[in-house]
């Protein structure tokens, strides 16, 4: 219906042969080599079974969970409702690593299934609570209003109105968490050990601990890799086709459940403990003042100046370009294929994309370069997603007056549109920042040892057994996060990128 | 002379979400000219706006602006004013920078700039509202800013999306004759497209009747709201329609007079600023309305009839 000229296809379909048609024609070349032994395919098997297992529990209980929360948080209309927000954001985007770290802290090195799923939920959940509370909360209040004064009472406004529309976002949320459990890294790695090792575990230990298992080098991590593209296309495409718009809900009126506040910010309350725990468990186990510095960084053999370096200049670098290329993206309106086609990416869990590019371009460019390549690619797809859906709450009559002002859709964009979603941009900022800041699974598929960053330090640490130094590392590590995280959300609502 | 088009629709149709929304419409607007497009909800009007505006494209058909044909031009290229029914005010703008938006597209000279949104202010009597934002605006001051910041930058054709529908009924009348008054002043032609017939009887100079994506009839304002020439479009202004032997007629019910040879039985009477009426006849039910008191054997006089061809 949009009149906007969309990005011509040339351009994106460049963009997609790049970072997704190539290496997957690689990572196809690769496979066809792998020779399926037997000890391959009882590998393969239980990584499959594992996956499938581990992502599905998690689901079910994430969903229940999420669901919940997020059904609370619409209830709640208390000044801490934001603070409440960012908390369940801040666990989502939290490293992997972190929250395995957190959860050893808290029950041990007893390598139990159980404790993966609870690292997953704690991951999951919070998601799924914000998405059903952004879609839940846009349920038209006079709706709501004109229900009850026909006689509906609070439990039926909360299954007719608030669930059925909480449903939309907590089922999107739903798929994203099976494709997350299913892509499972750390947790199974650090917590879970050989017996509940995922594919994506395996496709790390085929491409770096054991390359030669078949006769082609790499050729086994690929299969698995292709493998797991394979599987998780049907779930990706589900969640690409749903649209979870939500609206600003500008009513006037007060909110209808508003006597349940209390009871309600007491759950979340309740909800945040449980999911914040193990990292509250770390600190008050390994406390900060006890570290020592110069003694992590002789046994890392790697200055802690250049292991910041080089996560700070990766996760800036990547962020950067991906919210350019997102800004580029989301002015100029793209056809559902063109949108299609520059989500692609997404098919790949982070390994697999780290692997193929490593296979496709780690010969031809330096691997800062490609770990930049690879951290771009990742949160580019989500952040469009994201800012296309900040810029759906705004009203199209008002770009639409700034055009016929005569202004270009371009500078409608940074004069009209930015400026109303700035907050919502901050927040996408940090959360791509923080995404790429933790970045694990990637970085320690293809990384040197001139390009390690924090991450790839903590996991180096616990390999050594060192696990004080381990924990001393990890809360460096946070610190490092909620400060970057803080300057850039300050960055974006103050001025740099959210002023006309 | 020959007076020009302003713009000219020739076949415009647009389908949307598989449904004819926009059937070959065609009219014309002349220059300071103020066209009326009254429909019912759903009748496509705010389409043809959108499309006159390049907001949608039509499937088929031609807009032509100043004989220049704009069909495909970019929205920011085509100089038309938009006013649209929620009114789009930039809400992380105050009042000023809202009006001043337009301008400083086009120059630079900041000077130019204050003293043109200074002098639209004063003529829209909103100068105390500058530094203002959308949020702090009641609604006719809401609907004065986007008025401002459409003319300030001198627009030779505004569309207007039903931006009263949001007032109460005095500042409606008010916006009603100051929309008027803009127009005269400022020398430039409106399409307003409206469901309420107060707006076409004060504003139009010219009617397009639009039903279901269709023109039923178009011309000068006292010929279209005075002689309907098929029963739709009666309806759509509100008369009453009655079969008299083979023929078919309407009549408005501010027409019907009191006394007459028409025999009525009184079902409703009920008093406001004026008496309003149903009553039953012979030909069916009438309603009307009247200053004066009627008895039932008063009778009422429906000559002022259309005949419906």
């Amino acid at each position: 219906m949009r009149h906007d000229r969309s990005i011509p296809l040339i351009y994106v379909a460049v963009y997609a042969v790049i970072v997704v048609i190539v290496p997957l024609i690689f990572l196809v070349y690769y496979s066809i080599r792998v020779s399926p032994s037997r000890l391959f395919l009882s590998v393969l098997s239980a990584s499959i079974r594992q996956s499938f297992l581990q992502a599905s529990i998690s689901t079910a209980i994430s969903l229940g969970t999420g669901l919940l929360f997020g059904i609370l948080l619409i209830i709640y209309n208390g000044r801490f409702k934001n603070v409440i927000i960012s908390l369940l954001l801040v666990t989502y985007v939290l490293p992997g690593i972190i929250m395995a770290l957190g959860i050893i802290s808290l029950f041990g090195y007893s390598s139990r299934f159980w404790e993966i799923i609870y690292g997953n939920v704690i991951y999951n959940a919070p998601l799924i609570a914000v998405l059903a509370y952004s879609t839940g909360n846009s349920t038209s209040i006079r709706e709501v209003y004109s229900a009850k004064v026909i006689g509906a009472n609070d439990s039926q406004v909360v299954t007719r109105f608030y669930l059925p529309n909480s449903l939309r976002g907590g089922m999107l949320g739903g798929i994203l968490s099976f494709i997350l459990s299913f892509e499972g890294f750390s947790l199974p790695l650090i917590i879970g050990g050989p017996s509940f090792s995922t594919m994506e575990v395996m496709i790390y230990e085929f491409k770096n601990v054991f390359p030669a298992f078949s006769q082609f080098p790499f050729s086994t991590a690929s299969f698995l890799g292709l493998l797991q593209v394979v599987i998780l296309v049907v779930p990706l495409y589900a969640y690409l086709s749903i649209q979870s718009k939500s609206r600003r809900n500008d009513s006037s009126l007060p909110p209808p459940l508003r006597r349940y506040n209390s009871i309600a910010l007491l759950g979340l309350v309740a909800f945040l403990i449980f999911a914040l725990t193990p990292l509250l468990g770390m600190f008050i186990k390994y406390p900060l003042w006890q570290i020592s510095v110069v003694e992590m960084t002789r046994k890392l053999q790697i200055s802690m100046a250049i292991l910041l370096g080089n996560t700070l200049v990766f996760s800036f670098v990547s962020t950067f370009i991906a919210f350019m290329i997102s800004i580029v993206i989301v002015v100029y309106r793209f056809s559902f294929r063109n949108q299609f086609l520059i989500l692609l990416p997404l098919i790949f869990s982070p390994v697999t994309l780290a692997l193929s590019y490593f296979l496709v371009y780690g010969d031809y460019i330096p691997t800062s370069l490609l770990i930049i390549l690879i951290f771009t690619v990742i949160v580019v797809p989500l952040n469009i997603r994201m800012m296309s859906q900040a810029v759906d709450t705004i009203p199209l009559s008002e770009t639409y007056s700034s055009k016929t002002l005569g202004d270009s859709t371009f500078s409608t964009f940074f004069k009209v549109q930015l400026p109303r979603i700035k907050w919502e941009v901050s927040t996408i900022l940090s959360l791509m920042f923080i995404t790429v800041l933790g970045e694990f699974s990637s970085i320690v598929t293809v990384y040197t040892a001139s390009t390690e960053t924090i991450t790839v330090g903590i996991y180096k640490l616990l390999l050594l057994r060192d696990i004080r130094d381990t924990y001393y590392l990890t809360e460096i590590f946070l610190i490092v996060i909620f400060i970057s995280s803080f300057v850039i959300n300050q960055l974006g609502k103050s001025g740099a990128v959210g002023q006309a | 002379m020959v007076q020009l088009d302003k713009l000219r629709l020739e076949g415009v149709s647009k389908k949307i979400g598989g449904l004819d929304t926009l059937k070959n419409v065609s009219f014309r607007l002349k220059e300071k000219e103020i066209k009326v497009i009254l429909g019912a909800s759903g009748s496509g009007k705010t389409s043809i706006l959108n499309c006159i505006a390049g907001i949608i494209e039509p499937d088929s058909g031609s807009i032509f602006k100043d004989e220049k044909n704009i069909t495909h031009l970019r929205i920011e290229d085509r100089n038309i004013g938009f006013v649209f029914q929620d009114l789009g005010l930039f809400y992380s703008m105050n009042v000023a920078e809202n009006i001043a938006y337009g301008l400083r597209i086009r120059t630079k000279d900041v000077k130019e700039i204050n003293r043109k949104v200074v002098e639209i202010s004063k003529v829209l009597d909103i100068e105390d509202h500058l530094r203002k934002f959308p949020s702090q605006l009641s609604g006719g001051e809401k609907q004065l800013v986007s008025l401002a910041r459409t003319l300030v930058t001198g627009p030779d054709l505004i569309l207007m999306d039903e931006p009263l529908s949001s007032l109460d009924s005095f500042l409606r009348n008010v916006m009603r004759w100051y929309i008027k008054d803009i127009q005269q002043k400022f020398n430039i032609s409106i399409i307003y497209v409206t469901h309420d017939l107060a707006d076409a009887e004060i504003l139009g100079d010219t009617i397009a009747i639009l039903d279901e994506g269709t023109i039923l009839d178009e011309g000068k304002k006292e010929e279209i709201l005075n002689h309907p020439k098929t029963a739709g479009i009666a309806r759509i202004l509100g008369y009453n329609l009655y079969q008299k032997g083979e023929s078919s007629y309407a009549i408005h019910p501010s027409k019907v007079l009191i006394g007459g040879s028409t025999k009525i039985k009184i079902i409703y009477r009920e008093r406001g600023i004026k008496n309003n009426y149903l009553v039953e006849t012979e030909y069916g039910k009438i309603n009307f309305t009247s200053d004066r008191e009627l008895k039932e054997n008063d009778g009422i006089s429906l000559e002022n009839s259309v005949l419906i061809p």
